[in-house]
């Protein structure tokens, strides 16, 4: 609440001194205003791209397809500019589909891909006669010129709103999962989180509001060109300005405008006309250099206990798996493993390294496609989609722990209790693992053993059906690892089925069932007794 | 086949080594260095500019002024370790960083030489030699013999000497390397060193077979990232293929569609490429 009232109050003081100068200097503050707001917005959308984890290198793309659809609209097609700023924007979301494949790529290739196709798209609109090769000059319309009020409100009222979006967005729980897709996208992933499925929305508002800005900008300068509308110059300045005010934050786009545009109007464009761009390259050095993170930091995720969540059913079911192989680098990892966990039924996967165990994990989470083979959910056979088996209630925790880096302990697990309708058990969690004391602290400042509780609470507050726990007591104190083993025995008298991969000899009771894996394959599956009197006899 | 196909395919041909040697200073930073150097079309341009002011203004013979060339492109890459050191994330941050760099080298070089276009004026050099039922420029075919030895000689180094086998291992695996007694941070060096002269370089031999202005560096950059991700490893034949077949698809886009297709060749491979394959660094550098 308090984060928003701050908010408000920084727009409604900016739009305050905007209108001051508007009224004391009409000409001059217009322009400068318009230009403002349009970076604003520029920097804005490209945020919207960066909570996700991606560096956008190419919003020139969007803009300089926004700038031509709006000017062949009022120029070629006569439509009104205001209904053409709608289908400007429209048709600039609808650039960015061919990008929707590479939404899948780390931030560097992303980016690599974004900065092709901005140079692809400028190439291409520079050969097509309709678009003008030579140019479009926009009509004049009343109230709708240059830095006329209606342009100038237009662009106003788009930043403003492109900036609450965002404040909204990284609020929700839209934006948290984007938060969890840039962290860790592997943890995220276990959460029923996907990256393409968590970016295309802040990609395709990023590209709308981009292409809006492009149409806008064509009647701010009365003209629309090709090498104009499409220059590299509109793909970094939203980089600098977004970075330099912060890029997690709502008010970064505004912020960094407010930064850096005056000193480039006002000082450098008198000294330097060509060339005062310059001041842009050297600001995105500098900022890299000295404070990447930009301006404001990130606010908390804000999970808040008292919002009902939407509601993810995991409901128990009993997991087969049926004649699994799996196959990496051309060799069979795991080989024709066959063996059923039913609901409040634990299985250990015991074997040395290299046995096929973790790959085994990551076939059943569809990490790995099966060679051959399947995995049956309740008797029907999974789609292989990482995310639909996560959705079902099929929780992990990792060999090495992969927390959210910058969240605290406790918003890591709110985050999965928020997946998982357990928003009230969240501090009891806590307890329960022993991280009350750390609850506050990032959780990248984690050692492995207080991350590997962290992980076991995020997998709880999953409420999941079924548990793959990849070595969960590896690098626990003995009292922890006894600790952790007793809340495992509570989710299993509850139902939940667990599959509790372990590298070293098994513990405990001796009735449990375990599966022996060697190279691959099946060496025994049973009673832990019975594994252990065949041991026995064998070595005697 | 008719003359003017064949022209192109020959013009591409030799315009494709002259990329290659574009992405071989591209891919040994990208290899040893760990970046993705965006700036290194600008690199390119500088050398030719050097190249220019040296030949043309002051009188150099051609050979000094290449050499110089090469040392501009040298300095220019050694801006980079200093500034790569302090950043979080090297790749990402890296490639932002380069960006901004392109950004400012584009701007000093139109703040230095002017956005105007320039060449080398015609000369002997510049007549042109038929072979068979194509013409090409005697430059042109000197440039491009040039640059497939000086990326022979590369490769020799790289596979032969202990400094190139050192920029091989640290490629692959920096601590292994580290464990061997190979420092990587000194490599990293000799990777951005070698990396820009032989960028600068091949921006005197671009000048010398056409034209420079500041504005075209992304261009360039996108030819070294397709010849990079075509040629797949940092090896001379491959670089060499790669650029050819670059060289001759855009040569043939040229005289098919037109002159404004060139870009479109370049940026489109890279595009596709990234979206089918989805990765930018060498598996098996």
């Amino acid at each position: 609440m308090r984060d928003l009232r701050r908010f408000l109050l920084v727009w409604a003081l900016v739009l305050g001194a905007v209108a001051a100068g508007v009224v004391a200097a009409p000409r001059y503050a217009a322009g400068l205003t318009a230009f403002g707001f349009l970076y604003t917005i520029l920097a804005t959308s490209w945020n919207w791209t960066r909570a996700t984890g991606l560096f956008s290198f190419g919003q020139a793309a969007f803009f300089g397809v926004g700038a031509l659809a709006q000017a062949w609209l009022v120029t070629s097609a006569g439509v009104s500019p205001l209904f053409a700023l709608a289908a400007a924007a429209v048709t600039g979301a609808l650039a960015a589909l061919p990008l929707i494949p590479a939404l899948r790529l780390e931030a560097p290739s992303f980016a690599l891909a974004t900065l092709a196709y901005a140079t692809l798209l400028k190439g291409l609109a520079g050969n097509v006669p309709a678009l003008g090769m030579e140019g479009f000059l926009l009509p004049v319309t009343r109230g709708f010129e240059g830095a006329s009020p209606g342009v100038v409100a237009s662009l106003a009222l788009a930043a403003l709103a492109s900036s609450l979006g965002y404040q909204a967005y990284l609020r929700r729980p839209g934006g948290r999962a984007a938060g969890a897709v840039r962290q860790a996208p592997e943890a995220a992933l276990s959460l029923g989180l996907d990256q393409p499925g968590e970016r295309w929305r802040p990609l395709a508002l990023s590209a709308a509001m981009t292409g809006l800005a492009g149409a806008l900008y064509g009647h701010l300068i009365g003209s629309v060109e090709v090498s104009v509308v499409f220059s590299p110059i509109f793909s970094v300045l939203p980089i600098v300005l977004g970075m330099l005010g912060g890029a997690l934050h709502p008010l970064g786009g505004l912020v960094g405008t407010l930064a850096l545009y005056p000193i480039d109007e006002l000082l450098l464009r008198p000294a330097l006309p060509h060339t005062h761009t310059l001041a842009y390259g050297l600001a995105l050095i500098a900022l890299l250099l000295m404070r990447p993170e930009g301006l404001l930091k990130a606010p908390e995720p804000g999970v808040s206990a008292a919002r009902a969540p939407r509601r993810i059913a995991h409901d128990p079911f009993s997991l087969k798996v049926s004649g699994l192989t799996v196959r990496r680098g051309g060799t069979d990892v795991v080989s024709d493993v066959s063996f059923s966990v039913e609901p409040g039924q634990l299985v250990r996967v015991l074997g040395p390294n290299g046995a096929g165990k973790t790959s085994l994990l990551l076939a059943i989470a569809g990490r790995l496609p099966a060679a051959r083979g399947e995995v049956l959910f309740g008797g029907v056979a999974s789609p292989r989609r990482a995310t639909v088996r996560a959705r079902r209630g099929l929780a992990r925790t990792f060999q090495v722990p992969r927390p959210f880096p910058e969240w605290t302990v406790r918003e890591n697990v709110a985050i999965a209790a928020e997946r998982g309708d357990a928003l009230g058990e969240v501090d009891r969690l806590l307890e329960e693992l022993e991280l009350t004391a750390l609850r506050d602290r990032p959780a990248g400042q984690l050692s492995v053993g207080e991350g590997k509780r962290l992980e076991f609470a995020r997998a709880l507050a999953f409420k999941p059906a079924v548990l793959l726990l990849d070595e969960p007591t590896a690098g626990l104190t003995p009292h922890a690892a006894e600790r952790l083993s007793g809340l495992i025995e509570r989710e299993r008298r509850r139902g939940v089925g667990v599959v509790w991969v372990e590298h070293g000899p098994a513990a405990g009771d001796p009735s449990s069932r375990v599966l022996v894996l060697e190279t691959g394959r099946v060496r025994f599956l049973g009673q832990l007794s019975d594994w252990e009197a065949a041991r026995a006899a064998r070595s005697s | 086949m008719s003359t003017a196909l064949l022209q192109a395919v020959a013009s591409g041909i030799a315009l494709g080594a002259i990329y290659a040697g574009i992405g071989a200073g591209f891919s040994l930073v990208l290899a040893t260095g760990r970046l993705t150097n965006l700036a290194h079309g600008e690199f390119v341009l500088a050398g030719g500019y050097v190249f220019y002011v040296l030949s043309q203004g002051a009188g150099w013979p051609w050979p000094a002024a290449l050499a110089l060339a090469a040392f501009a492109g040298a300095v220019l890459g050694a801006l980079l370790p200093p500034l790569l050191r302090r950043l979080p994330e090297r790749e990402i941050h890296g490639l932002a960083l380069t960006l901004g760099l392109a950004f400012v080298l584009e701007n000093l070089l139109v703040l230095a030489a002017t956005a105007t276009y320039r060449a080398i004026p015609g000369a002997y050099w510049l007549q042109t030699v038929s072979i068979g039922p194509v013409v090409l420029a005697r430059v042109t075919l000197v440039a491009a013999g040039a640059t497939v030895a000086a990326l022979a000689g590369l490769d020799l180094w790289l596979r032969m000497s202990w400094t190139g086998t050192g920029l091989s291992a640290v490629a692959q695996s920096r601590p292994a390397a580290a464990s061997l007694g190979i420092p990587p941070g000194r490599m990293e060096w000799v990777a951005f060193l070698a990396g820009g002269a032989i960028a600068g370089g091949a921006g005197a031999l671009v000048l010398l077979t056409r034209y420079l202005t500041p504005g075209e560096g992304s261009a360039w950059t996108l030819v070294a990232l397709a010849v990079t991700f075509l040629a797949g490893r940092p090896r001379a034949s491959a670089l060499v293929t790669a650029g050819i077949a670059l060289g001759v698809a855009e040569s043939l886009a040229t005289v098919v569609a037109g002159g404004g297709w060139r870009e479109v060749v370049a940026s489109g491979f890279v595009l596709a490429w990234l979206l089918v394959r989805g990765k930018t660094v060498f598996a098996d550098a």
